[in-house]
């Protein structure tokens, strides 16, 4: 398919020979131009290569811990099941439920629920919120990036919305403290990487919303950076899930930045 | 390099082995350089946009599936992308006469006045082509691609392309002074 010219055939010898002369002049790179090319190319391709590594060890990591919280979980339902039928269906109902929640995806009812639950059941020391801020930051990209993967764009443009407000929760339950703040920025900075890494090729409907959590990400490392105590937007409390399950549906993600 | 070979390289490089993408580099670089000067015309602008080209195949290679989109269509739509972008926000490009050659250089002061005023009156020809014409002649004779693979990335039909193509030859042979040759194929 390519550098096959010798099979420029316009129907005319004089017209090939010129375009010929044409392509060797002024359409051909040099050695040393393709050199540079291939270097910082090549060289590039390994930088990404070793990020996505780094990324496919931490999610990895992140679905071994999952699978043991869900392997807790059903010991300790089978442990209810010998306390009778009438017991067991309830926990069973109100379990079955929870885990249905727990795992919603973005274009789920569930997912406003889901959002609501984790920032319901927060920690209270600081620096327990502070990871778990960062836990739940790294949900959100992985939502994204699983919702883009599965082809559902708006479902990735709810779960970074809902990552846009818990980075606001995050900003501010830092408190401006040093520590909290490093370790918050040492996650953005990976997320930055993968959030534009999301961007390029992403479907016309998830690139605002994309755009939107890389400014934000970009503008919370900036704030740290400088040492300047970021001003996060004022955040509400977490309130209920809406009847119909809609909370982290496709409205949330523009209308958040509208109020902004 | 034939479709199974390139199939087994990008299966490397999606698999993180930058050396299986240098090698892909290496295939393609010389055609997308060609079709991306074409457009541009300054040599450096060139350069800078193929690394361009490569640095998103590889940021968008993880997401690339084979399922009925040929790697080297898949990278000539990234290619025709970013040129189009960059003529959008770089309305003062260099018209393609201006660009000097390298394969000027070599020659005596006489044989390079000849060859330069020859190489000006392709570029001013080409330059007199409607931007569709010159896109189908950037992609079919700089880059090689077929008319098929055109089709596919310009998004339109096969016949339209070919119709392009015999409008744009005729053109060219007219701006050039090109008496028509009896040869029949025009690919």
């Amino acid at each position: 398919m390519t550098e096959d010219l010798d099979r420029i055939d316009t129907g005319d010898d004089e017209l090939d020979w010129r375009l010929h002369a044409y392509i060797a002049a002024r359409l051909s790179p040099s050695p040393e131009s393709s050199r540079r090319m291939r270097n910082a190319v090549v060289t590039r391709a390994a930088d990404a290569a070793a990020i996505r590594a780094f990324e496919a060890e931490r999610l990895a990591m992140q679905a071994a811990q999952r699978r043991q919280a869900t392997r807790g979980l059903s010991g300790f339902l089978r442990l209810h099941t010998r306390r009778g039928a009438a017991a067991f269906l309830a926990a069973s109902v109100f379990f079955g439920s929870s885990v249905a929640v727990l795992a919603a995806v973005p274009s789920s009812p569930f997912y406003g629920a889901r959002i609501w639950l984790e920032s319901a059941f927060m920690p209270s020391s600081p620096d327990a919120r502070a990871a778990a801020h960062v836990d739940h930051l790294e949900a959100r990209v992985e939502d994204a990036e699983h919702a883009l993967g599965g082809g559902d764009p708006n479902g990735a443009a709810t779960a970074l919305s809902a990552y846009i407000a818990e980075l606001e929760a995050a900003i501010k339950d830092a408190d401006g403290d040093p520590a909290r703040l490093a370790a918050l920025k040492s996650a953005l900075n990976a997320h930055l990487l993968l959030l534009e890494q999301l961007e390029q090729g992403a479907p016309a409907d998830a690139q605002n919303a994309i755009h939107d959590a890389i400014n934000d990400s970009r503008k919370a490392t900036k704030d740290i950076d400088t040492g300047g105590k970021p001003t996060p937007a004022p955040t509400p409390a977490p309130s209920a899930p809406e009847p119909t399950g809609s909370a982290g549906g496709g409205g949330q993600n523009s209308g958040s930045r509208q109020q902004r | 390099m034939d479709g199974e070979t390139l199939d087994r390289l990008v299966a490397r490089a999606q698999e993180g082995d930058s050396e299986a993408f240098g090698l892909i580099f290496d295939e393609f670089h010389g055609a997308i350089f060609r079709f991306v000067a074409s457009r541009v015309g300054r040599p450096s602008d060139a350069e800078d946009l193929t690394q361009i080209v490569f640095v998103k195949a590889i940021e968008a290679l993880p997401r690339y599936e084979a399922r009925g989109v040929p790697f080297g269509g898949w990278l000539f739509r990234l290619a025709r992308n970013t040129a189009i972008d960059y003529l959008r926000t770089h309305r003062e490009h260099t018209d393609l006469a201006d660009v000097t050659g390298r394969a000027t250089e070599d020659r005596g002061p006489e044989s390079i006045t000849i060859l330069r005023t020859d190489l000006d009156a392709v570029a001013g020809a080409l330059g007199r082509l409607t931007p569709d014409q010159r896109e189908v002649i950037s992609l079919r004779f700089f880059a090689g691609l077929s008319p098929r693979e055109v089709a596919e990335i310009m998004g339109r039909q096969e016949g339209t392309i070919r119709g392009l193509q015999f409008r744009a030859i005729e053109s060219l042979r007219r701006s050039l002074g090109v008496k028509s040759a009896d040869k029949s194929d025009t690919g």
